[in-house]
């Protein structure tokens, strides 16, 4: 772990910054710590087209950071390949989804709404703040 | 559809200092795959016309065809995980 990750997760342990200090002063620690960090995406307010990436960070207070890029068009073709399901292997998923408390039918997911679920993402953003300081950030860009 | 992916990167840093890059030419597997997904294309293709000739057209060519797109969406993931004294990063090219 380096000296200043420790410094922050020490200050957030004393009390002396609150978690979503901690977690803005790593993540502007993680920007310039590696040459493979996932770029940033452009300024979401001013930005035009559809969203490409869907990017997921996790700041733990416990010093492990996770950070995934998706590519929305993976996301795109696996709702695209719900919709090819066999109606028979559809019907269990949909039985087992609504056990779950989810009544989603995909058989009924046509192009059109995909593409607009997929526009729709750059407004998403979800943001998540643990009690012991864990952070999760969903969003896409 | 895009093209399968090329390249697995991965780099592994320790805090000892010690640096790990794994480069995985993925691309030497595109033969393999190729076969694979002309099987599949083709018993996809006898299944739907044989359910076609029964009165109950599937897609099922459509499905594998599919299964392709989304390896070729995979270009462009990466995973970076940060742990104590150790960070992991995994780019598919």
């Amino acid at each position: 772990m380096s000296e200043d990750r420790a410094r922050i997760l020490s200050l957030i342990a004393e009390g002396k910054i609150t978690a979503e200090e901690g977690s803005r002063l790593l993540d502007a620690l993680e920007t310039h710590r590696t040459q493979a960090a996932p770029a940033e995406p452009p300024a979401r307010s001013g930005s035009t087209g559809a969203p490409k990436f869907m990017y997921v960070k996790v700041v733990s207070t416990k010093g492990d950071n996770v950070n995934v890029k998706i590519p929305l068009g993976l996301v795109r073709a696996g709702l695209k390949l719900t919709s090819l399901i066999p109606p028979q292997a559809m019907e269990q998923i949909n039985t087992q989804m609504a056990a779950s408390g989810m009544s989603i039918d995909f058989a009924n997911l046509k192009q059109e709404d995909i593409e607009e679920l997929i526009e729709s993402l750059r407004e998403m953003e979800v943001n998540v703040d643990s009690k012991n300081g864990d952070n999760v950030r969903v969003y896409c860009a | 559809m895009n093209a399968p992916p090329v390249v697995v990167d991965v780099r592994v840093a320790e805090a000892a200092g010690r640096k790990v890059h794994l480069w995985l030419p993925v691309f030497v597997l595109w033969p393999l795959l190729l076969l694979v997904g002309g099987l599949a294309i083709a018993a996809a293709v006898l299944v739907d016309a044989a359910l076609f000739a029964m009165g109950r057209p599937y897609r099922f060519t459509a499905l594998v065809l599919g299964c392709f797109d989304a390896v070729g969406e995979a270009r462009g993931t990466q995973v970076l995980i940060d742990s104590k004294g150790r960070s992991v990063d995994v780019t598919v090219r």
